[in-house]
């Protein structure tokens, strides 16, 4: 307990400095070296989307986030960083169904894979992170995760020989923060664009796709109507558009997609909400790498895409939540108490994987401007 | 002398504002507002059921429409003023009201459509409130959805149902589904043109969906959800009989 008084004096100290700091740089020139930068994107995804007014992207707090990103100092025993649940080359995934924290302790949820954030609201499967920056920081202090109280991390980075002067030119304080830590690496993610897959091409009319991919790309943005044989995958619902993740708009890109039944149904969307009707809603994510981020689904219960199709096709389970454009989507005309079923096709089902593939972004996965910096 | 010329200027300023008052402004700033009504009941999404017009318990989840080709006409004159690139997403759970100029002048007739028409249809334009990746884009083929209605439904105890209605264009060289709204201004005593803003109060009616030219019983359809075909033509073919009146 008398750590209390002496933190809150310090605290104290560095807020004072850190105001005079402020004033004095007003009076003083601009930090020359910094720059504001573009977040550069297909102009196919929303341009209506502004990075928050105070965390604009600078060249020099992208390139700290970065750092940051690959920092393994973030973690308690100094062994992982957040790279090591996301890595580059899997599409920022870990290929694990749950991501192992500092001590081999095992997560309970599938690590997500981070692409086109800056076009997606709410983080975490359940929703319960309303921006970036508030995302940013909760794994480096999860038990489960990096297991390091943040103010720990704070004292690390301003203790380092190196962060100190980093902090000063992306943000013009050396007073290093946990919000200035939140801030610089949800910068590094908002840089994390995947725009040049074959989709990409494609609707830039570089390429053609093949029969089969055009085919499975139909089937995916074509929710069923079989009294009118309209054939579909019913995908398209919740992966919207170009980007193929959820809608941004308040909680709508949360849905309950049948995996359990009422008895065995996890929570999701609910612990966040405190509402019933949201039990089983998990975050839509954004498909895009989807080939390279196995295994599926907020718990990675599936293995393959395979699995994952025949989920959607014949084994979802009727729930009190489940979505109701997907209890309403069959390629048969169904019967009142036929189980939910799409009715798809053993070629319907390859074409839809086969259109999943084009989402691969073979530029994305190597970029270097994504890469460990201290390789 | 000189005080009081300018007390004289500033008067005869305030006259001269006074006799001419239309034509002090070059704009008028119009505010439309949407309220939407089940049955004349305020419409909820947040768990309220209502009752369908053939008898069905019906909780809506999602209520949303787009708006374009706002035109104001004088009827006398033929003049009219279209609104150029208004494409307006009006939804229960988000925007209810839209604010525009139109120029001066006396108008008496109102008309919009709801969707989109068929070239910007088909574009990836973002332009008003068209966005190729939000939750009205429809498929390739057939372009936006232009109005959408979803919740659940029963009936006399049956099983836990959807109902689905997506009405969009159903193929893309027709426009069938593409409906025109007007409204004669002057019956309502609300002609434009002797005031600098005016709000225009809307109210749509969603049991208009259901009745009309083909009475939709819900609970005796093949399929509850109607996206394309000649359901979605009945649909359309209803509301644009009735969804929209001026308040």
């Amino acid at each position: 307990m008398s750590r209390y008084p002496i933190t809150y004096s310090i605290g104290i100290i560095m807020i004072c400095t850190s105001i005079w700091a402020c004033k004095e740089e007003l009076v003083e020139e601009p930090l020359p070296e910094n720059s504001e930068i573009e977040l550069q994107h297909p102009d196919y995804f929303p341009n209506n989307i502004a990075s928050p007014s105070d965390n604009p992207l600078t060249e020099k707090g992208v390139e700290l986030g970065r750092m940051l990103f690959y920092e393994k100092q973030l973690s308690l025993d100094g062994s992982i960083s957040c790279a090591s649940c996301h890595q580059q080359a899997k599409a920022f995934t870990d290929g694990e169904q749950f991501s192992t924290g500092v001590n081999g302790t095992i997560g309970v949820k599938n690590a997500m894979s981070l692409a086109n954030l800056h076009w997606t609201s709410r983080f975490f499967w359940d929703g319960r992170a309303e921006s970036l920056e508030d995302q940013a920081l909760q794994p480096i202090s999860d038990p489960t995760e990096m297991n390091l109280p943040i103010e720990e991390a704070v004292e690390r980075l301003q203790n380092d020989p190196d962060y100190p002067a980093r902090f000063e030119a992306a943000f013009g304080t050396d007073q290093i923060s946990a919000e200035l830590v939140s801030k610089a690496i949800a910068q590094f993610m908002r840089t994390l664009v995947s725009g040049n897959s074959r989709f990409d091409q494609w609707i830039n009319e570089e390429i053609v796709l093949t029969d089969i991919e055009q085919l499975g790309m139909e089937l995916f943005f074509t929710h069923p109507e079989a009294s009118i044989s309209l054939r579909g995958g019913n995908c398209g619902d919740c992966h919207l558009g170009f980007l193929t993740s959820g809608d941004r708009n308040d909680l709508l890109g949360f849905h309950n997609n049948g995996l359990d039944s009422d008895e065995n149904l996890n929570s999701g969307l609910e612990a966040v909400t405190g509402k019933s009707e949201d039990k089983g809603k998990f975050k839509a994510p954004t498909l895009r790498n989807i080939a390279l981020t196995a295994p599926y689904m907020h718990d990675g219960r599936f293995n393959t895409l395979e699995e994952v199709l025949d989920h959607y096709n014949e084994h979802v389970e009727s729930n009190a939540t489940l979505d109701i454009l997907i209890l309403e989507a069959s390629n048969e005309v169904i019967t009142p108490g036929d189980p939910v079923k799409l009715h798809l096709t053993t070629q319907e089902k390859e074409a839809i994987i086969a259109f999943l593939h084009t989402l691969t972004d073979e530029t994305f996965i190597t970029d270097p401007a994504f890469s460990d910096p201290f390789n | 002398m000189k005080n009081l010329a300018i007390i004289l200027l500033v008067l005869l300023g305030f006259t001269s504002c006074k006799e001419n008052e239309e034509e002090m402004f070059t704009s008028i700033q119009v505010n439309l507002e949407f309220a939407h009504v089940l049955n004349g009941e305020a419409l909820e999404l947040d768990g309220k059921a209502y009752t369908l017009p053939s008898g069905e318990s019906f909780t809506p989840s999602k209520f949303k429409y787009y708006i374009s080709n706002i035109t104001f006409e004088n009827s006398q004159t033929g003049s009219t003023y279209t609104l150029a690139d208004g494409y307006y997403l009006i939804d229960e759970a988000g925007k209810k009201e839209i604010t525009f100029e139109v120029p001066a002048g006396s108008y008496d007739k109102l008309s919009y459509y709801v969707g989109i028409d068929k070239e910007r249809n088909l574009s990836t334009d973002q332009v008003g409130d068209l966005d190729p990746n939000n939750d009205m884009v429809w498929s390739w083929k057939t372009g936006y959805k232009f109005l959408v209605l979803e919740g659940e439904w029963e009936y006399e105890n049956s099983d836990r149902r959807g109902l689905v209605i997506h009405i969009g264009n159903n193929d893309p060289e027709t426009e069938v589904n593409f409906k025109e709204f007007s409204f004669d201004l002057s019956s309502e005593g609300l002609t434009l043109g002797s005031e600098a803003m005016v709000d225009l109060d809307i109210e749509a009616e969603i049991s208009s969906l259901f009745t009309g030219d083909s009475d939709l019983v819900v609970h005796e359809l093949e399929s509850t959800s109607i996206m394309g075909g000649p359901l979605a033509i009945s649909v359309a073919n209803n509301y644009q009989q009735s969804l929209f009146s001026i308040k």
